[in-house]
């Protein structure tokens, strides 16, 4: 939240002209590229579109950020979001109701099984239905990933050439293969491993809800259980390497920095810490305006990640409610197929919002190397 | 993640296919065997899949995860931007540095009650920052009248300002002006000899100038 919402980060007055200086110097082009493809919808979420005027406005504090605003366009887009996609409900009810109907009526038909064939038509279609708009839940997750892989790409380059400007050499040399390399490989990972085997997970399920002799659903708990297990370890692994050789750079940084300082200060007598003293108070503007770099990319990958996140978590809350609704009916076979898809709505979700905490993890730790280079100083 | 997908598009037929064979066929051992085959073909299936998966090349199948790859800068080019942010920033703290010293040299230069020191100039070396030179500028004639300016109300001192018209415009006013009196050009070596000791230089890199 601090960091989110940096309403003490301000730069001094005198500190403006060299943070534009150096704003000038870097290249943006690539992040501004991409806040403008990005929607109308997350653009007018955005405070600033310009990215260097966003960047400007954290650091001077120009543009903060209330999370009470936050929270507003939160619950306004969940309930957008309900309204929308009640037809989904409305469809998935009435053919709940029609199935359950036809499962009364099937000891009416002179064979029993013409009323199961028609109950399990009603059925599939229902599941058509339910797995199309699971789909599209899953190919979305796809796209937030995509999109905030590409965001960290154009945005690291950025934050490690600050990282460099404020002394971190170490740390910039340490992180910039490593880095990369765990974000796309999380990004591909999570897109093309975990996402997929949840899909398969629920598909197995609802093919497991087609008959009680005939399941499937030990199959689909091992490739749920296993897309799990990924997850897990994937941000284990992400987190751990990133915050050892994060806090390896700044130590020895820190120390580059103060033999550095131990050397002027003695050897230019009277006014040697003079100097050390204006280039830190320099050093300190372009770490402001690398914090600001580093909470505009927070804010975006917010913008990118939470409204996706609020589609994915109402369909499956449709899925949920239609499952509740149903139940009563006495259709438990569909009850259960839904509520399913419902909870594995629910793993996309989470997987999807654990690729968001991670690079914000990631955003948090080059951002916060670079203070601590800083603060060792 | 192909070879999982057509495991669970078969395994999805298969079971579709037993659940239509378990309603249409007769009830009796038929389902039974039926229910028996399409059991053993989900294992099959399975068993397929795991055996096609150890025989292939899984390290084929990883996608190679190279920064090149992404097309993001390298290393060399972040480290020659940082560089070239961290110099902007050198520079600055050397400007800020040398207007520092600048400001100390003169209000050391202006101690002294025998010259009048206007300005002082610092520049720094590019080796550790250190003081390459320090000029000094003194106004020729001055440094007495601002002194005794004050006590009696009277500014005195203050040359009148002669207006000419004519030719021979000025000889006698440059001279004046710019020509410091022996006793002013010891008093501003004297300073320059303090400054210079007190920054540790050698006399040579403290200057003397008069307006």
């Amino acid at each position: 939240m601090t960091t989110v919402f940096p309403t003490a980060a301000r730069a001094a007055p005198d500190a403006g002209s060299v943070m534009d200086e150096q704003m000038n110097k870097l290249d943006m082009g690539q992040i501004q590229q991409f806040i403008n493809r990005m929607d109308y919808e997350l653009q007018s979420a955005l405070p600033e579109t310009d990215f260097k005027s966003l960047v400007r406005g954290l650091a001077t504090g120009d543009i903060s950020l209330q999370p009470a605003d936050i929270f507003n366009r939160c619950v306004q887009y969940i309930f957008r979001e309900v309204v929308a996609n009640s037809a989904l409900l409305g469809k998935l009810v009435v053919l709940a109701v029609i199935c359950a109907v036809l499962q009364n009526l099937a000891g009416a038909f002179e064979k029993s099984s013409t009323g199961q064939l028609t109950h399990m038509v009603a059925y599939l279609v229902l599941i058509t239905i339910a797995v199309g708009s699971f789909g599209l839940a899953i190919q979305l997750g796809r796209e937030v990933v995509d999109k905030m892989v590409t965001l960290m790409q154009a945005l690291l380059p950025l934050l490690l050439t600050l990282l460099v400007a404020v002394g971190g050499i170490t740390s910039a040399a340490i992180f910039h293969p490593l880095i990369f390399i765990t974000i796309t490989a999380s990004g591909t990972i999570i897109k093309n491993i975990i996402l997929p085997l949840i899909f398969f997970a629920a598909i197995l399920e609802i093919v497991s809800g087609l008959s009680k002799h005939f399941q499937v659903s030990r199959l689909a708990g091992l490739l749920k259980g296993v897309a799990m297990g990924l997850m897990g370890l994937l941000s284990t692994i992400f987190l751990g390497v990133m915050a050892i050789q994060g806090v390896a750079g700044a130590v020895g940084d820190s120390v580059t920095f103060r033999t550095a300082k131990f050397a002027t200060d003695t050897f230019i007598p009277v006014v040697g810490g003079v100097f050390s003293d204006a280039l830190e108070a320099v050093i300190r503007s372009s770490l402001l305006m690398k914090n600001a770099v580093g909470i505009a990319g927070v804010l975006l990958i917010a913008m990118i990640v939470i409204i996706p996140l609020v589609k994915i978590i109402t369909i499956a809350f449709i899925y949920k409610l239609a499952g509740a609704v149903i139940q009563p009916v006495g259709e438990e076979k569909i009850s259960d197929c839904l509520n399913g898809l419902g909870n594995s709505l629910i793993t996309v979700f989470g997987a999807v919002a654990m690729v968001g905490l991670l690079f914000f993890f990631a955003l948090a730790i080059v951002v916060g190397l670079g203070n601590i280079t800083v603060m060792l100083h | 993640m192909d070879v999982l997908r057509e495991l669970i598009q078969t395994l999805v037929v298969i079971v579709v296919l037993a659940v239509f064979m378990e309603m249409l066929l007769p009830r009796g051992d038929m389902r039974r065997y039926v229910k028996m085959v399409m059991g053993l073909l989900v294992i099959i299936a399975v068993m397929q899949t795991a055996a096609g998966v150890v025989n292939s090349e899984l390290l084929r199948e990883v996608p190679r995860v190279t920064v090149s790859d992404n097309g993001s800068p390298s290393l060399e080019d972040i480290m020659a931007a940082g560089k070239q942010l961290s110099e902007l920033s050198r520079d600055e703290a050397a400007r800020r540095y040398s207007e520092g010293v600048a400001g100390q040299v003169l209000s050391l230069a202006k101690l002294h009650a025998d010259v009048n020191a206007v300005d002082a100039r610092v520049k720094i070396g590019p080796e550790n920052n250190s003081i390459d030179e320090i000029t000094i500028v003194f106004n020729t004639g001055t440094a007495k009248q601002a002194e005794t300016t004050g006590a009696g109300g009277t500014v005195a001192g203050v040359q009148p300002v002669v207006i000419n018209v004519g030719d021979d415009v000025g000889d006698g006013a440059k001279g004046a002006a710019g020509v410091p009196t022996p006793e002013e050009r010891k008093a501003a070596a004297g300073v320059a000899g303090a400054v210079a000791e007190f920054y540790n230089l050698p006399s040579g890199q403290v200057k003397i100038e008069f307006q």
